[in-house]
């Protein structure tokens, strides 16, 4: 559930479930326990239905047997004697003793029917023992008769019991058919319950899970497609699971991460657990670190990595989340910001510095100006005049320079054909450049136009041209060349804009300059000559007036390999063109 | 706990030579009943005519009772074998 968020049927969900498997258990058990004594209590009325109304169809039967038998020793058949008789009464009893004994007189005996026969049937044979006991003083037939007139009044009763039992049971099994119907219904009615408590579940079941797989699938897509390396790392530092991001910032593939632990990346690291200790130690709750790290195939790079701690229920350490982002081009960013922060703040100091300075000395110059026709025409006098012009002069072009750098000398730009502007300076370079530098121009094809100050991109020129032959003092090349260059939106930096520039590049063989240096070369007054030999101003006064035009320099160095200057500057569209027609 | 002692099935169908593969059972009321062979040659079943130590009257379901082995089979406590305990035997038929 992200965000947490518990909504009422989110917590119902789970009483829901439990109640509807409970529901399915419960009413199965009743079900199932309905179903067997239904069949058992079903069986035992069968069985009694056909015992009973067997034993009453086997009573009436040796009722008739022993009425057959007296009948004929009454009527002097030869077969029968008293010894048949008193087998046939033998039987007669023991079935009697049986049915009240034995199934009959199960459910049987409180029917009135039933006890009045047995009654009656009890007298009935206690007169046939009486008669049978006579046997030595009276005759068989006077015993068979008596016995006959013992037994007729019990026929009738004898002969009912069966239909007496077949009613009996035709509604006890109406009960066990009333029984057996509500059962029914009743089994009916909780298979229904646990059908739908079995569909209930199933239901929220696969609510929950899809709900489950679905806020899985959130989870996972963050963790895979985040922007910032992510990794799960044991207390121990192994990696234990980590993101597309991070095995790209790593430069390794997961599998071969998961083989190792979090020095792979930052071998300096020490033990990982002295580093998580603050964590661990409820310190801090997020430790943050920034290091260079093995980008993988010896390249280092910087990142921020970030650790935080995931716990067990029982509160110890489960794994270490970190969060891993690549600020290697946001440091680049930053520190080029900083410089041209600084760069900037410079500029305007010496340009307020250099403004006011300027005013002065024109009122110096003007009064010295003034002051020269009232002067004797003293030599010694005269001189130290003209040196404090001089020396003003100087001190004007100073100013002038930090102007340009500062980006506020007047400028007077125009459209430029700046391949022809280039190729005039060349000309004027190689008499002040000397023999042992071989100067080279590589022009573009296209003609190459630029609203610029031309003067002042002459000038620039040449103190590059300076800057180059400086580099050089045993000789080398120096090429200056010029392109076109289109930054399309996606490629625009901070410096560069998109938009269509004329490039002039000056290389040349010469020293080079370290990076440090390279950094700090566009400062005021910066200079790496010797004391006296340079202004320190020469870069910066062309870093000043290419910025003032719009455009951007920058410089392509490294020691004992030459330094490339180039000078960006907005190229003028055709539109904008008012230019002799051979040109267009 | 009743106490039977009789005939054994087995010995019976030794003494008089029986041959056949059933037993008609006859009781006095004319209760008729088929009894398969083996029921006598595996000694399941014996002739009672004592029932605890006594001999056992008409009225007593005697003189003679097909009593089966139930107390150590209890297999035969079924309707099947209840209903072959013919008590009141007047005949057995071998064929």
């Amino acid at each position: 559930m992200i965000g947490g968020q518990l909504g009422l049927a989110d917590r119902l969900r789970p009483i829901g479930l439990r109640f509807g498997i409970g529901l399915a258990l419960v009413a199965s058990a009743i079900a199932i326990y309905l179903l067997i004594t239904l069949e058992r209590s079903e069986l035992v009325e069968a069985t009694n239905s056909y015992d009973n109304y067997w034993v009453g169809h086997q009573l009436q039967a040796e009722l008739q047997q022993l009425i057959v038998e007296v009948v004929r020793a009454e009527h002097g058949d030869p077969g029968a004697t008293f010894e048949t008789v008193q087998l046939r009464l033998d039987v007669l009893v023991g079935r009697r003793t049986m049915a009240i004994e034995g199934a009959l007189g199960n459910d049987f005996a409180g029917v009135p029917e039933f006890s009045e026969a047995m009654t009656k049937l009890g007298a009935a044979l206690n007169e046939a023992d009486a008669a049978m006991a006579t046997r030595g003083s009276a005759s068989l037939s006077e015993v068979a008769a008596r016995i006959r007139r013992a037994l007729t009044p019990i026929e009738a009763p004898v002969r009912d019991l069966r239909p007496a039992i077949r009613t009996f049971y035709a509604e006890s099994n109406d009960r066990v058919q009333r029984r057996l119907t509500s059962y029914l219904t009743a089994i009916v009615g909780l298979l229904a319950l646990s059908a739908a408590g079995v569909l209930l579940f199933v239901l929220l079941y696969a609510r929950q899970h899809r709900r489950l797989r679905e806020s899985e699938e959130t989870f996972r897509a963050a963790f895979d497609r985040a922007g910032a390396g992510i990794a799960h790392l044991s207390s121990g530092g192994r990696w234990l699971r980590v993101n597309a991001t991070l095995c790209r910032l790593a430069g390794r593939e997961a599998d071969e991460l998961l083989k190792c632990d979090i020095r792979v990346l930052l071998p300096e690291l020490g033990p990982f657990a002295d580093l998580i200790a603050p964590l661990v130690n409820g310190e801090r709750a997020v430790l943050d670190i920034e290091r260079n790290y093995h980008g993988g195939e010896g390249t280092h790079r910087h990142a921020a990595f970030t650790f935080s701690l995931v716990h067990k229920p029982s509160g110890a350490v489960d794994y270490v989340i970190l969060v891993m982002e690549d600020v290697s081009e946001r440091r680049s960013i930053e520190a080029h910001l900083h410089q041209a922060q600084q760069m900037e703040a410079v500029g305007q100091l010496t340009g307020g510095v250099a403004h006011d300075f300027n005013n002065l000395l024109g009122i110096i110059v003007g009064n010295l100006d003034m002051l020269e026709p009232h002067l004797p025409s003293h030599v010694e006098a005269r001189h130290h005049l003209a040196c404090a012009l001089a020396a003003a002069e100087r001190g004007a072009t100073l100013t002038r320079r930090l102007l340009a750098f500062s980006r506020r000398q007047t400028l007077l730009p125009e459209a430029t054909d700046v391949r022809r502007l280039v190729q005039e300076v060349i000309t004027l370079l190689k008499p002040i450049l000397g023999e042992t530098i071989d100067v080279r121009a590589q022009m573009s094809v296209a003609p190459l136009f630029a609203m610029v100050d031309q003067s002042q991109l002459e000038t620039a020129l040449l103190n590059l041209a300076i800057n180059a032959r400086d580099a050089m003092a045993n000789g080398g090349t120096l090429v200056i060349a010029t392109a076109s260059l289109e930054r399309k939106g996606g490629e625009a930096s901070e410096d560069l804009g998109p938009g269509r520039y004329v490039v002039i590049s000056v290389m040349d063989t010469g020293t080079g300059m370290s990076a440090e240096v390279a950094e700090r070369a566009f400062e005021p007054f910066f200079t790496t000559k010797d004391i006296g030999k340079g202004s320190g101003l020469g870069l910066s006064m062309v870093y000043g007036f290419v910025k003032q035009s719009g455009g951007h320099v920058r410089i392509d160095s490294a020691p004992g390999r030459g330094t490339t200057v180039r000078l960006y500057l907005p190229a003028l569209m055709a539109p904008a063109l008012n230019l002799p027609d051979e040109v267009r | 706990m009743k106490r039977f002692d009789g005939v054994g099935g087995k010995a019976l169908v030794e003494v008089v030579g029986a041959k056949g593969t059933s037993v008609v059972a006859t009781a006095l009321n004319e209760y008729r009943i088929v009894i398969p062979i083996e029921d006598f040659t595996s000694d399941r079943l014996i002739i009672a005519y004592r029932l605890d130590g006594a001999p056992m009257s008409v009225r007593e379901k005697g003189p003679l009772w097909i009593i089966y082995d139930f107390d150590s089979d209890a297999d035969l406590n079924t309707e099947k074998y209840m209903a072959r305990s013919v008590w009141q035997l007047r005949s057995l038929e071998f064929r």
